[in-house]
């Protein structure tokens, strides 16, 4: 193992925040917490993205490791501690604390993102984290944002306490299933990473009581529904400030306010999209998920016993993840709609919404100055907040398509699927083939990347696109 | 038609739309323009409308009853921005939500032309005002103040004041905005901020750096290149989420602005 002395702290940054990049979760949402009027920071439940990398994702809070020695051996990790040629570092609380509050004053970054590699145990780093998140919330005053990883495997009472001081708390779940964690992750187990999981979910909830006496759980849950069909605001609380020494505000600020999230691996085990969104679906309903990440495998240790792509990371993949986990979150789907057994994975060419409403067209068309608000969210080119636009705004005219395409309907997806006061918005038929190879033609970038397809010029409009299994269109007469 | 000419302010707008209310005639042939550049039309009569706060004060009060905070904020927000419309789009999002049983609702009349107008000055205000809490960056100065310079299209000080005397309660801080000419000053541990004409400011240079400024700077910009992952490198989906007119006031991307 490579341990330089006397590192300063530009290398340190640079190797610790290197060897963070691949966490996925950047955000910073969740919590709306007003300044106290003399602590550095607040939050706003939106959450801000303070800068994006030169790979599009944003950077949001200042994401690093602890430390990146690591006592484990995951296959896919970069930290491993089988990998000797790895520079090795670790911070000290202070510059954790410095850094934080140096970033922070200068408008870089929306708060800390703390993970760590396993150094000697799990509780020897999960008392290390602790100690930085208590230095910067109690001697820096710090009231910005904290996401902290939970170590598995560390003594609850030590995650407990931490939760009362941060934001976020996440533990990944690494791989889909319990098979492929023993393969890449020899030292994880599925138990392991679920137990602090049920722990924080557990006093999350029992917090929530404490916070509302008046209202029982039933309610509660009513309201975070609710809340989660808002676009932006991913069921924020809006907390009072407060002074003094953070724990003694426990009881305000709450257990890890903003909520749990995890993150997967995509593309390292062989699961199929059916399976790894069922996974999702449970984390989200049994577990209270506040959010699920997915990552595009990017073979960083070289291993070539895992896949090496020469396309690179499966991005379309996660892409259509994604999609189908938003279509889960905010509109209401299931993923058995989406997916079957028999369909195991997402259509490359199309986004999981379309290819949903190409299989139920018998549901369409929709007629938009009366279909209900439900009814509305599952056409394609009608999201959230212009569902909401057109509920409210028909109740004092008659909406037009260019009322529509002002409140951001798109009309390219959406006109197959609805008419407006009778009337389609011109003449379409409403044909499976038909709209397949029009939505394909008019927007797929899929399509241009993978190249045009051809086929013989024909007189009559009656050529068939179909999708294999295996993800070819196939055009014939 | 009577077109109101208003001084390019809030109070200036507002006091346009308590005038034009009282004037003679109907609505639609009323219109408020603000700034000093427009192109005359025949047939028409100009009044000049000079800014007064107490009438100014009157339409902001019965804004804020009527049509509650939230479409208050949503008119605010319209104003501030830089299209030479806004005033009359304003006046008759106004007329029109008072023409409503229920004025509340008025942000829900999206056929309504100078409602939906207004609804999207407000969103491309909100929008750039966003991209601002993000974007910005603070310079240490070498007597502890912060400084951070904006040139936003939209006039957008107001929410950036109010977003950061929030956040940095205990700094000596200054955002100036270079386009309107006004700068936010906030001393540590006030609640108040001063909008000025910062003429001044422009002229002079902000001042040396801190001892420990180009250290941060540096740590910032080595840790913003470390964070790309080399096999996901996608430039245009940085560009459209980090658009370029941002990257000459930002650390890290100021040298390929």
């Amino acid at each position: 193992m490579l341990i330089e002395k006397d590192m300063d702290l530009m290398q340190k940054l640079h190797i610790l925040g290197d060897a963070a990049k691949y966490d996925v979760s950047c955000s910073s949402s969740g919590v709306d917490r007003r300044g106290d009027g003399k602590s550095l920071g607040n939050c706003l439940s939106a959450g801000l993205c303070h800068a994006f990398a030169g790979d599009g994702r944003c950077i949001s809070l200042l994401k690093i490791l602890l430390t990146n020695e690591c006592i484990f051996n995951c296959r896919y990790c970069a930290n491993n501690c089988n990998r000797a040629d790895t520079p090795r570092a670790t911070f000290t609380p202070e510059e954790v604390c410095q850094l934080t509050v140096e970033f922070y004053r200068r408008n870089y970054i929306e708060g800390l993102f703390l993970s760590s590699g396993i150094r000697i145990s799990p509780l020897v780093t999960m008392e290390a984290i602790y100690q930085t998140v208590h230095q910067l919330r109690n001697v820096h005053h710090f009231y910005g944002y904290i996401h902290v990883k939970a170590i598995p495997g560390a003594p609850p009472e030590l995650i407990e306490k931490t939760g009362y001081l941060v934001d976020r708390m996440s533990v990944n779940l690494e791989l889909p299933t319990g098979e492929g964690l023993r393969h890449l992750a020899p030292n994880k187990n599925r138990k392991t990473l679920l137990t602090p999981m049920r722990q924080i979910q557990n006093l999350r909830q029992r917090n929530d009581q404490a916070f509302l006496p008046n209202s029982g759980s039933g309610q509660r849950n009513i309201k975070k529904q609710e809340d989660a069909s808002l676009p932006g605001t991913l069921y924020g609380q809006k907390l009072p400030a407060r002074k003094g020494q953070w724990e003694s505000r426990e009881k305000v600020q709450g257990f890890v306010p903003a909520g749990q999230s995890t993150q997967m691996i995509i593309g390292a085990t062989p699961e199929s999209d059916y399976q790894i969104m069922k996974v999702s679906e449970g984390l989200y309903d049994r577990f209270q998920m506040k959010r699920v990440y997915y990552s595009a495998f990017c073979n960083v240790t070289e291993d070539t016993t895992l896949p090496m792509p020469v396309t690179g990371p499966p991005l379309l993949r996660e892409h259509r993840l994604y999609q189908a986990d938003f279509l889960m979150r905010f509109y209401q789907f299931k993923i058995d709609e989406l997916l079957s057994e028999d369909k195991p994975n997402f259509n490359v060419f199309l986004d999981p919404k379309c290819d949903w409403a190409l299989r139920h067209l018998e549901q369409f068309p929709v007629e938009i100055m009366r279909a209900d608000y439900q009814t509305l969210l599952r056409v394609p080119g009608i999201g959230v907040k212009s569902a909401k636009r057109i509920v409210a705004a028909r109740r004092s005219a008659i909406l037009d398509y260019q009322d529509l395409k002002k409140m951001g309907v798109v009309l390219k997806r959406a006109l197959y699927f609805i008419t407006c006061n009778g009337r389609q918005m011109y003449p379409v038929k409403v044909e499976e083939d038909y709209i397949l190879s029009n939505l394909l033609n008019s927007e797929n970038r899929a399509v241009r990347e993978i190249g045009p397809v051809y086929r013989q010029l024909s007189l009559f409009d009656d050529q068939k696109a179909t999708l294999t299994e295996d993800g070819i269109l196939v055009l014939d007469a | 038609m009577k077109i109101f000419v208003c001084e390019d302010s809030l109070e200036g707008i507002f006091t346009g739309v308590y005038d034009a209310w009282a004037a003679a005639g109907p609505h639609t042939e009323k219109r408020l323009i603000t700034g000093d550049t427009w192109n005359m039309e025949l047939f028409a009569e100009y009044v000049t409308v000079l800014p007064d706060a107490k009438k100014a004060e009157k339409v902001i009060r019965t804004l804020k009853s009527r049509l509650g905070y939230e479409a208050y904020e949503q008119l605010c927000y319209a104003a501030m921005s830089d299209a030479i419309d806004k005033a009359d789009a304003i006046y008759h999002t106004i007329v029109t939500a008072f023409s409503m049983r229920d004025s509340k609702r008025v942000f829900q009349n999206m056929h309504d032309p100078a409602v939906m107008r207004c609804f999207a000055l407000g969103r491309t205000v909100g929008g750039e005002a966003t991209h601002h809490l993000e974007f910005i960056r603070f310079c240490e100065l070498e007597n502890g103040v912060l400084f951070a310079r904006c040139t936003p299209k939209n006039r957008i000080t107001l929410v950036l004041a109010e977003h950061f005397s929030d956040r940095f309660p205990s700094e000596n801080f200054i955002i100036l905005n270079a386009t309107h000419h006004e700068a936010v000053l906030h001393a540590a541990g006030e609640h108040t901020y001063i909008l000025c004409d910062s003429e001044a400011l422009l002229q002079e240079q902000p001042g040396a750096y801190s001892e420990t400024e180009e250290l941060f700077q540096d740590l910032w910009k080595d840790y913003f290149e470390a964070m790309t992952i080399e096999d996901r490198r996608n430039e245009k989906l940085q560009r459209q989420l980090f658009p370029k007119r941002y990257w000459k006031d930002s650390v890290e991307l100021k040298d390929k602005a």
